[in-house]
């Protein structure tokens, strides 16, 4: 999507225009609401916090300014914190981001399949801190760029490099033994 | 290897030329990571009920906005805000409406219906409807004081018949306390023999009536529908409903872009002004680096636009912003600068004004209105000649008053002494020692005495009925810079006018000052 459309929608939106509203929703719901979901693991809880995202972004339209940013970072800003809030809000007595922080079987809102899909890799990911395991889910599997992630967590974009840099050679020490030979068994076939 | 697994993997080397040496071991766990992302199931149903609740809000939004700036409308309209200019007021209607729009839009389309009156608008109220039409009247504390001193003996009250001198028109020079001789009069300057005006007027003048209308700007405003709304908001910062009594004074709106203005709105007084944003003007003087002449460069005498040209930039900006001179007679140009360059002793040294204003002097039932000192009252609109930019507008005020029957004076002996000595404010006194110069008035002209009086803690204006004399330019003195003599017809007004403490007095040759006022007299 180019920054001048966004510009666009965005400037339709502040004069009133419902649909362009709705044409920066079109553009930017799934993104959203996946990230949400990688950060919940529960889809009930990726929509109810999908919804809340919008309407924070609805209500503050006028305050986004095109010049500091692009409309997709902005709200990815907005849901990463709305997720953050849940979280801190629903158990107040810990201090955790989103459900990757919740020890192995605490989550019990948590869909299995997520569970067991991501199970190979939970144990490496939790170990990570949360802004690391962030930078590695926009990056892995939001494909996003370095400057698009730099963008949304309000970093430099060199930072955000060293911090996934750092991120995997941390995942590459600390993979299961198992998985790490399932991994390599692979490669020695292969030479 | 995938093509995002080849990206992410390039990046890293970018990063870490080390972890090349583990390619294979990261492609792999790359891969894993990639084969782990967790399926989002999206609900379809979801994601189009969430866009149309969104647009819902969306527009319901826009209604809870249109329905602001309807309250805003009709707060103006109720209180019939008559200003004199329609079009600014709808600018600042749309522009407080913007203040409180959460998407920023625009939301009000300016009507400029009946309710928003253009001119003058006089409603009759009772006789002696504005109680006492004394400078100072009131029973709050800090009248209180007043009251007590002007009250109180004041051996330096002194008439225009009075045989003090003026030292001057600044302070210090006599000592407040009768009979008491100048402090320190070596330290006084040398003798210099006073100046009195007289001025006469020897024509005929019609019978005073008995009676004389006075208006009054009535500035009052139901500010509820405003504050309400502001009850209504919520900033996350305080909890406004829990105010009482609020009502709104003033609103200060800028123009955020080069050359832009900020627009006070005051509702105490029932008036805009309009001045520079001055941090959105050029300032000569912002990159001036130390110990480097920062003067900017003088105004030319040829630099000053002529005056049709400064009118017409008047006009322009006042027909852009919809400012109604309809109120107003035929402008101005403020050419006093011109008096000044011309008594230059050293005109190559003159500093020659930045701005010059034209004025558009206030019309009221057909008749000008000028203050004690002869000046027009009215609309002034400030051009900067180097930028040939209006900077400054002001007053816009609001034309509504309110009249109420007050005596009159009848004695044209009486109107003409007033005349004599140059207005209800002497002019100059001198006593006997004076230089007297005898200046003759022209045919005075109907109009108004602006009057501001201070009562119970409020400052007041009223238009009184009065008549003007104009100054000849010709005069025998060049420092007389009287242009009017302004003499109210409201009798109470007159009946004031001796008490007036004139200026210090002038130190009398011999270098003595003796008082021999009679303490002023308390009504």
């Amino acid at each position: 999507m180019t920054d001048g459309l966004e510009r666009g929608l965005a400037a339709r939106c502040r004069q009133g225009d419902a649909k362009a509203f709705g044409e920066l929703y079109d553009l930017h719901f799934r993104k959203i609401y996946d990230f949400i979901y990688y950060k919940t693991h529960h889809r009930e809880t990726a929509q109810d916090l999908a919804s809340e995202t919008f309407f924070k972004a609805l209500k503050s339209i006028s305050s986004f300014d095109p010049d500091r940013g692009s409309f997709s970072s902005w709200i990815y800003r907005i849901a990463r914190n709305t997720v953050t809030d849940h979280y801190r809000t629903s158990r107040a007595h810990l201090n955790i981001d989103d459900a990757w922080d919740l020890a192995s079987g605490s989550d019990t809102a948590a869909d299995v399949d997520a569970l067991m899909k991501v199970s190979a890799v939970r144990e490496a990911l939790q170990r990570l801190k949360p802004e690391q395991r962030d930078i590695v889910i926009l990056r892995v599997w939001q494909e996003l760029s370095y400057q698009e992630i730099a963008a949304a967590l309000g970093k430099s974009e060199a930072s955000c490099k060293m911090s996934f840099s750092r991120s995997v050679r941390e995942l590459r020490a600390s993979l299961p033994l198992n998985l790490l030979i399932a991994l390599l068994l692979p490669a020695l076939w292969n030479r | 290897m995938e093509p995002l697994i080849k990206e992410i993997l390039a990046d890293l080397y970018r990063i870490d030329p080390e972890l090349k040496t583990h390619e294979a071991e990261l492609a792999k766990l790359v891969s894993r990571l990639l084969a782990a992302r967790p399926d989002a199931d999206l609900d379809e149903k979801f994601r189009q009920e969430l866009r149309e609740r969104l647009l819902a809000e969306f527009a319901a939004s826009r209604r809870e906005k249109r329905s602001l700036a309807a309250g805003l409308a009709r707060f103006f309209a109720a209180n019939r805000f008559g200003l004199a200019a329609s079009g600014t007021l709808a600018a600042v209607i749309i522009a407080v409406a913007l203040l409180y729009s959460p998407t920023g839009a625009p939301v009000l389309t300016p009507t400029t219906g009946d309710t928003l009156a253009l001119g003058p608008r006089i409603t009759p109220a009772a006789d002696h409807a504005f109680g006492s039409l004394a400078l100072t009247t009131g029973n709050d504390a800090s009248n209180a004081s007043i009251r007590q001193s002007s009250s109180a003996p004041t051996p330096l009250a002194a008439s225009a018949t009075s045989e003090i001198a003026p030292l001057g028109l600044g302070g210090g020079g006599a000592s407040g306390v009768p009979g008491l001789k100048m402090i320190a009069p070596d330290m006084m300057p040398s003798y210099i023999q006073p100046t009195r005006y007289r001025f006469n007027y020897t024509g005929e003048l019609a019978a005073p009536a008995a009676q004389v209308e006075i208006l009054k700007r009535d500035t009052s405003l139901d500010t509820g529908a405003l504050t309400t709304i502001f009850a209504k908001l919520d900033l996350g910062l305080m909890n406004f409903a829990e105010l009482r009594n609020l009502a709104v004074q003033n609103i200060n709106l800028v123009e955020d872009r080069d050359f832009g203005y900020q627009i006070s709105l005051n509702f105490d007084d029932g008036s805009i002004s309009i001045n520079q944003n001055w941090n959105r003007w050029p300032q000569t003087r912002q990159d001036c680096a130390a110990g480097q002449d920062c003067s900017p460069p003088r105004v030319r005498q040829e630099d000053i636009p002529a005056d049709e040209e400064l009118i017409r930039i008047a006009a322009e900006f006042a027909g852009r912003l919809g400012i109604s001179t309809d109120a107003y007679a035929a402008p101005k140009v403020d050419s006093s600068w011109r008096r000044w360059y011309a008594q230059a002793e050293n005109k190559a040294d003159y500093w020659f004004p930045e701005q010059v204003s034209v004025n558009y002097p206030l019309l009221v039932n057909g008749k000008k209105v000028y203050y004690n000192d002869g000046r027009e009252a009215g609309l002034s609109i400030s051009i900067d000649v180097r930028a040939r930019r209006v900077t400054n507008v002001s007053p816009i005020y609001s034309q509504r008053y309110l009249s109420s029957a007050y005596a009159g004076e009848t004695d044209p002996a009486r109107i003409l002494e007033v005349a004599a000595q140059g207005g209800i404010m002497p002019y100059y006194g001198g006593g006997e020692e004076a230089k007297v110069i005898d200046v003759s008035l022209a045919e005075p002209e109907s109009a108004y005495y602006w009057h501001w009086s201070y009562q119970n803690g409020r400052s007041e204006s009223l238009l009184v009925p009065a008549l003007v004399f104009p100054v000849p330019s010709a005069s025998e003195d060049s420092s007389l810079y009287l242009e009017k003599v302004v003499v109210p017809l409201a009798k109470e007004i007159l009946d004031q006018a001796g008490q007036n403490a004139g200026p210090m007095p002038y130190l009398l040759k011999g270098g003595t000052a003796t008082t021999t006022a009679e303490p002023a007299a308390t009504k």
